[in-house]
């Protein structure tokens, strides 16, 4: 307990920047709806269907249908999902390096707890800190959706962007912090997450522009589901069982090579 | 120059990784042009007939949709995603490091004084982007006239290319003033990813915000592919923004480096 509550307390100053960071993003971002939807009455829809998606990336749109208000957040949903993903690569490749990092692992492993047991408490820090991210994102954008568009309540395509944020954000949670538990240097596994994460987002742009590239999506969290999809509440069931396997094995992993590693002094 | 060649060589191998990597993004992308070419032909002649006018009014140049170095153009953003990621983290990592490591006064006993220093790691860091740089230039060349199917237009891509290295100036110069600020520095990557993502997602944000304020703050703005094809130069006053950031940063970062106190342990 004594452990969980030191962690959170160490990520309270960079929680409190990603917080205000957010309320920002979805503040400005909702905020402009207004000027966004009478600004358009051009069937972007229909024009899309006809023409590559490259030719729209090039012109500067996103490739979300924005004839709605739920699609309209969606762009907003995408884009805290990035930062979302940076959050929890941060978090993930950091919260067991640190000690080792900043040569404070002896202090901590001469305390009377096991090695699993300082793993699993922070995993759950870890945890708490990815959803208070979700939570204040899930928080704004409710309040501020209901001030903004009353008429058009988003409420459960709200609920499951915020669930699929949430995954995703628990996926690159666990990858990193298996690279971190996994390897004994603490910059290498910090590296290796930052290129896991900048190679799926550049897989993710191809994806967005060159069409016939569904075989990629596996290698691209941020396609696995898509808004698209999220607006017709509809959760990609292949992908959601995927991400939950493999952020499990992830875990037991690193539950099975941390308590045996050697430790770097 | 001791400082200058340790430096220097201790990052080579990271630079040759981030050269692959540059490599294949330049590679896989610039080889789908003729794909996309092909689907978008059609759709030439149209926007021919548009005058001038009504193309500027919608933020585009003819040649950004319809030649190959338009196309680089757009990839040039995720370019610039990654050479500022690779800066960012040459600045905070060679300046940063004896705070990292907490051996400044290894390096400060040396007979030498604080600007040489602080010179020959910048200078190593400046060597490394070059040879970052002189690297995209040729393959970004070779892979545009091997795809392109007009005539080039040399100086725009010039143009294009030199702001590459402007970036890379930009977030290198960021780095290195962070590092000589900070205390203490825990994680080159965790700080790298957060300031160049939050200024990334600004970037991105800027399609629904369309904030003319927010162009000044938000680096990836600054270098417009449109204003380019236009008038073949850069934006004035987002030049003035580039110079103003990277001189406060290097100057700062020298005039707190040579006087600061730096503590032993």
């Amino acid at each position: 307990m004594n452990l969980y509550l030191q962690e959170l307390k160490s990520y309270l100053k960079t929680m409190l920047f990603w917080i205000l960071g957010i309320v920002f993003m979805v503040g400005a971002g909702i905020g402009k709806y207004e000027a966004f939807s009478s600004g358009g009455d051009l069937d972007i829809g229909a024009i899309m269907d006809t023409l590559p998606k490259a030719f729209f990336a090039i012109f500067g749109l996103a490739g979300i249908p924005i004839d709605s208000f739920g699609g309209f957040y969606g762009m907003i949903y995408a884009y805290v999902t990035i930062m979302g993903a940076v959050f929890a690569i941060m978090v993930g490749s950091g919260i067991l390096a640190k000690e080792e990092r900043d040569k404070t692992v002896e202090f901590l492993m001469v305390k009377p707890i096991s090695r699993m047991k300082i793993l699993l408490v922070k995993l759950l820090a870890a945890t708490t800190l990815v959803l208070v991210f979700v939570g204040v994102t899930w928080g704004t954008s409710a309040a501020i959706i209901n001030t903004v568009s009353p008429n058009e309540p988003i409420t459960m395509e709200l609920a499951y962007m915020m669930i699929a944020m949430f995954i995703i954000m628990m996926f690159y949670l666990s990858i990193s912090f298996f690279m971190a538990a996994f390897l004994k240097d603490a910059k290498k596994s910090s590296q290796l997450s930052l290129t896991v994460m900048l190679t799926s987002y550049m897989l993710g742009v191809i994806m967005g522009i060159i069409d016939n590239t569904d075989f990629l999506r596996i290698f691209v969290p941020f396609q696995y589901f898509r808004v698209t999809e999220l607006l017709d509440l509809n959760i990609n069931m292949f992908y959601l069982v995927f991400t939950i396997v493999v952020s499990v094995i992830a875990i037991v992993a690193s539950a099975y090579y941390y308590p045996k590693r050697d430790l770097t002094i | 120059m001791n400082v200058f060649r340790f430096e220097f060589k201790q990052t080579i191998k990271s630079t040759l990784s981030w050269c692959f990597g540059l490599a294949l993004l330049i590679g896989i992308f610039m080889s789908f042009f003729p794909v996309y070419f092909k689907e978008i032909e059609i759709m030439k002649p149209i926007f021919e007939r548009l005058p001038e006018i009504v193309l500027r009014s919608l933020g585009v140049h003819i040649d950004t949709l319809f030649t190959a170095l338009g196309f680089y153009s757009f990839i040039l953003m995720y370019l610039h995603l990654i050479v500022s990621i690779q800066a960012i983290m040459l600045g905070l990592g060679i300046v940063g490091k004896e705070v990292r490591l907490k051996m400044s006064d290894f390096i400060l006993t040396k007979p030498m004084s604080r600007s040489s220093v602080l010179i020959q790691k910048c200078l190593a860091i400046g060597a490394h982007l070059f040879i970052t740089w002189i690297f995209v230039s040729i393959l970004s060349y070779i892979m545009l006239s091997s795809v392109e199917n007009q005539t080039l237009n040399f100086n725009a891509f010039l143009i294009l290319n030199l702001s590459t290295a402007l970036i890379q100036i930009l977030f290198a110069g960021i780095g290195v003033f962070i590092a000589v600020l900070l205390r203490k520095l825990k994680s080159v990557v965790g700080v790298s990813m957060s300031v160049v993502f939050t200024l990334f997602v600004m970037n991105l944000m800027q399609a629904i915000l369309e904030e003319p304020w927010l162009r000044y703050i938000s680096p990836f703005q600054w270098f417009d592919k449109n204003y380019i094809f236009y008038n073949t130069s850069y934006e004035w006053p987002m030049l003035g923004m580039w110079a103003l950031v990277t001189g406060v940063s290097l100057v700062g970062a020298y005039v707190i480096f040579t006087r600061k106190d730096i503590h032993a342990v």
